[in-house]
């Protein structure tokens, strides 16, 4: 979350960014998070 | 969500090797680093009007036990009306931290609350006092790969046939190169809390970069590497997350807090998706949560412009790329490289 924190600082022209990891016994995790530096598509 | 869930920030500690860097320093002690750590940057919170500390851990006893939540709030030194409790989703420790804070706050429960976890695998080497029930076995509810986390990762291969390890060592490189570079410019050291540790190799030090990353690997090194989980295997140690020690924090509110109080907003939470896979191939979970959030969102793969995936094996990162037809080396995906590198410990690497 951290990591995607600092491409969302570094790239404004990106919207949606998720998080995802998988999780011992067979399951996965998702966070969709949106870029509050968003200033619209390159 | 009734209400706007956003991160305002989020740090970690520097990780070690287990047995290495922090092999004389507490688990909960790394915990409180990153908790302080996040409150001296963010002075404008008052630590009093926290309203809840959930921190993860896949071991909940010894220094991670004790409800390491709570016990971490007030070794923190926050208020003693602090309240805390702690979460296990192992891996996703505290990713569920961070969804269920995030909850709370879209139910207008709270406003602002910090979420983390921690994992001392030095302290609590992975499978610690497991006792399955027999009947996991008796019953074949699972297979005994389940419980082995890289037998589930030599499964993906044998699922995957175009999952070759060739592919895998060399999305391994490239997580290394990744880290290296995001090192040299910078881009890592600057979430990263200083924090002392002591070791009986190393002695006292304060700790302020990762000790994993091995920046020196090459494709002809990964070839040569044993394969643990099975004779002739294709998951290797250089493909594959390591054993490691470290803590993560994340600050959490709801947008109007955040913007009453003028904190940074660094991201704002759309929506969160858990789902379930077969145990033997658990490095494909990832594929349904993010399909099941993408539902949700009324989104598709194509809106998602970035991409922080858990290395925790190379083989599970690309069989979620090669699910959504993403090229292995896409620029969108862990551009500061990941767990290859970096290292996982556990339920800290989802705030990572």
């Amino acid at each position: 979350m951290l990591n995607l924190a600092r491409t969302f600082e570094a790239h404004p022209e990106v919207r949606y960014g998720i998080t995802t990891m998988c999780i011992g016994l067979g399951m996965g995790g998702t966070v969709i998070w949106e870029n509050p530096n968003f200033k619209g598509a390159k | 969500m009734s209400r706007t869930v956003v991160l305002v920030d989020a740090v970690r500690t520097p990780f070690g090797k287990a047995g290495s860097l922090y092999a004389g320093t507490r688990a909960d002690d790394l915990m409180v680093r990153a908790i302080r750590g996040l409150l001296e940057r963010n002075p404008k919170v008052d630590p009093a009007s926290i309203e809840d500390v959930a921190i993860a851990a896949a071991t909940q006893t010894g220094d991670q036990g004790m409800n390491i939540g709570r016990s971490a709030a007030l070794l923190s030194g926050l208020p003693n009306t602090v309240p805390g409790y702690s979460v296990d989703r192992w891996c996703a420790g505290a990713m569920t931290a961070v969804t269920t804070i995030a909850g709370a706050i879209a139910m207008g429960t709270n406003e602002i609350a910090i979420a983390g976890g921690v994992e001392h695998m030095g302290n609590h080497p992975i499978g610690e006092g497991l006792d399955p029930n027999p009947r996991y076995l008796a019953e074949r509810i699972v297979e005994q790969d389940a419980l082995a986390m890289g037998a589930t990762a030599e499964r993906l291969h044998d699922r995957f046939p175009q999952l070759t390890k060739e592919r895998a060592d060399r999305y391994a490189l490239n997580s290394q190169i990744k880290t290296a570079k995001a090192y040299e410019e910078g881009k890592i050291q600057r979430d990263l809390i200083p924090t002392a540790a002591r070791s009986a190799e190393l002695g006292w030090t304060i700790a302020t970069v990762d000790e994993p990353p091995r920046p020196q690997t090459t494709m002809e090194g990964l070839a040569g590497l044993k394969t643990p989980f099975r004779p002739a295997g294709r998951v290797t140690p250089g493909n594959s997350s390591g054993l490691n020690d470290g803590a993560t924090a994340a600050l959490l509110a709801s947008e109007e807090k955040a913007l009453e109080l003028g904190l940074t907003i660094k991201a704002k939470m759309v929506t969160f998706a858990f789902a379930g896979v077969e145990p033997e191939i658990m490095g494909y979970g990832p594929v349904p949560s993010t399909l099941k959030a993408l539902k949700q969102a009324g989104l598709k793969i194509e809106d998602i412009g970035a991409f922080e995936i858990n290395e925790a094996f190379a083989v599970q990162v690309i069989a979620f790329l090669d699910h959504f037809g993403i090229a292995d080396d896409d620029p969108r995906v862990n551009p500061y490289g990941g767990a290859i590198a970096v290292g996982h410990p556990l339920a800290s690497s989802g705030v990572r």
